[in-house]
């Protein structure tokens, strides 16, 4: 038996003894699998910073989706298929996300005279102060301080992704802000 | 960093692990719901009658046989493709599937238009084509719905595709029962009445079962969701 068989073998294994609620050989399973996912995930998404994102998130559905494995088969096609599937998702989101964002930024964020301190009108500083602090920070950092998502995400202790999330939801509550503004 | 917040993950995922049933294997679901199948059709079939000339009538014409032959494999082509796209790593299973459902629908409409383009006098009235379309819908739902309920438990890739694959599926071996109580000789009939079948079907099953499919996954992922937190 050669070496990936063995592995292929005592994944398996584990497998089936997570299924029986062996926690001990679920937690194994899944640190070994970790070098695994990365890599199908990398070869979906490349070097996209959002892999550990899906990383995470593929665990997470191996998890819900533990039962749906059969332990007459080969576990591996059914994990790559778990992590493709989470990749492609990924991928379909943030390209939805970025159309949004540049709809956002094309339809919401008006050049309007500076009239206050960092260049803002005040009717935009009113709008962002009853931003939550947390839209509040993504939009400053990305809008006002002019930082990539990967600084501002760093900066804010959070991961991109979820900064582009805070930020999309601050740019559209500053239009509906802006909009009750001048009507 | 990364990789301490998949281990945090890992732990937390593990340290409440409860045992979980693997779902049951696909061929043992396939003959199961061939047997529903088989058992609403017997059902239905006696209670609308059944064709007398029925023999003759499939087996008379060869094009008439294939139009059946091609709406059965549409049927279990569909069935099994959706079955296998509800369960990671059937991929391939998936797809041969699919294909050969898709090919059991192009010789069911191939040989339809033919017989009819041969022959296109129509003795039937419209509303016998929509009883038949009915008809077949209606002898396709239950196992729909098995598909739906298997899928629901398991983990679907694209609800949507399943759920038009599915519901096309249904119908298309639904029409193959309804021939059987279906006393219309012409070919008009049989095109617009039982060829056309997986298309009145996918029309009107999809988004119900898309909708009661996406209701089980989100009871399916409280029930996982109780175990992770």
């Amino acid at each position: 038996m050669s070496g990936q068989d063995e592995r292929a073998e005592r994944w398996r294994g584990w497998m089936t003894a997570a299924q029986d609620g062996d926690s001990e050989a679920y937690r194994r399973l899944l640190t070994e699998l970790l070098p695994f996912l990365r890599g199908v995930t990398r070869g979906r998404l490349g070097d996209d910073p959002g892999v550990d994102d899906v990383v995470q998130e593929v665990l997470v559905r191996i998890h819900t989706a533990r039962h749906t494995y059969r332990p007459e088969r080969a576990l591996l096609p059914w994990v790559r298929t778990i992590a493709r599937n989470a990749a492609i998702d990924w991928a379909r989101r943030q390209a939805r996300l970025r159309a949004r964002q540049r709809d956002v930024d094309a339809d919401t964020l008006p050049a309007e005279p500076a009239a206050a301190p960092l260049g803002l009108s005040r009717g935009m500083l009113r709008a962002l102060d009853q931003l939550p602090d947390g839209q509040r920070q993504a939009v400053m950092l990305l809008k006002v301080e002019g930082l990539s998502v990967q600084e501002a995400a760093r900066k804010a202790g959070t991961t991109p992704g979820a900064l582009k999330l805070r930020a999309h939801r601050g740019y559209r509550a500053l239009r509906d802000h802006l909009k009750g503004d001048r009507g | 960093m990364s990789d301490e917040r998949a281990e945090q993950l890992i732990d937390r995922l593990s340290r409440d692990l409860v045992p979980v049933r693997p779902l049951p294997q696909l061929r043992v679901v396939v003959g199961l719901l061939g047997v529903v199948w088989l058992a609403v059709t017997i059902v239905g079939v006696r209670s609308l009658g059944a064709r007398p000339d029925l023999a003759e009538a499939w087996l008379g014409s060869g094009g008439v046989a294939a139009v059946f032959v091609g709406l059965a494999l549409a049927g279990a082509g569909g069935t099994i493709a959706a079955l296998a796209m509800s369960v990671p790593g059937r991929e391939t299973l998936a797809r041969v599937a699919f294909w050969i459902g898709g090919a059991g629908m192009a010789i069911a409409a191939g040989c339809g238009t033919l017989l009819f383009w041969r022959s296109p006098l129509a003795a039937s009235p419209w509303t016998a084509d929509l009883a038949c379309l009915v008809e077949a819908i209606g002898f396709g739902v239950l196992p729909a719905i098995g598909v739906v309920l298997f899928a629901g438990r398991a983990a679907p890739f694209r609800p949507l595709v399943l759920a038009l694959a599915a519901a096309a599926a249904a119908a298309a071996i639904g029409s193959v029962a309804a021939q059987a109580a279906c006393p219309m000789p012409d070919f008009r009939h049989l095109l617009m009445g039982h060829v056309l079948a997986p298309v009145a079907g996918a029309f009107l099953l999809t988004l119900p079962l898309v909708f009661a499919l996406r209701r089980l996954q989100e009871r399916q992922a409280r029930g996982q969701g109780a175990n992770r937190s």
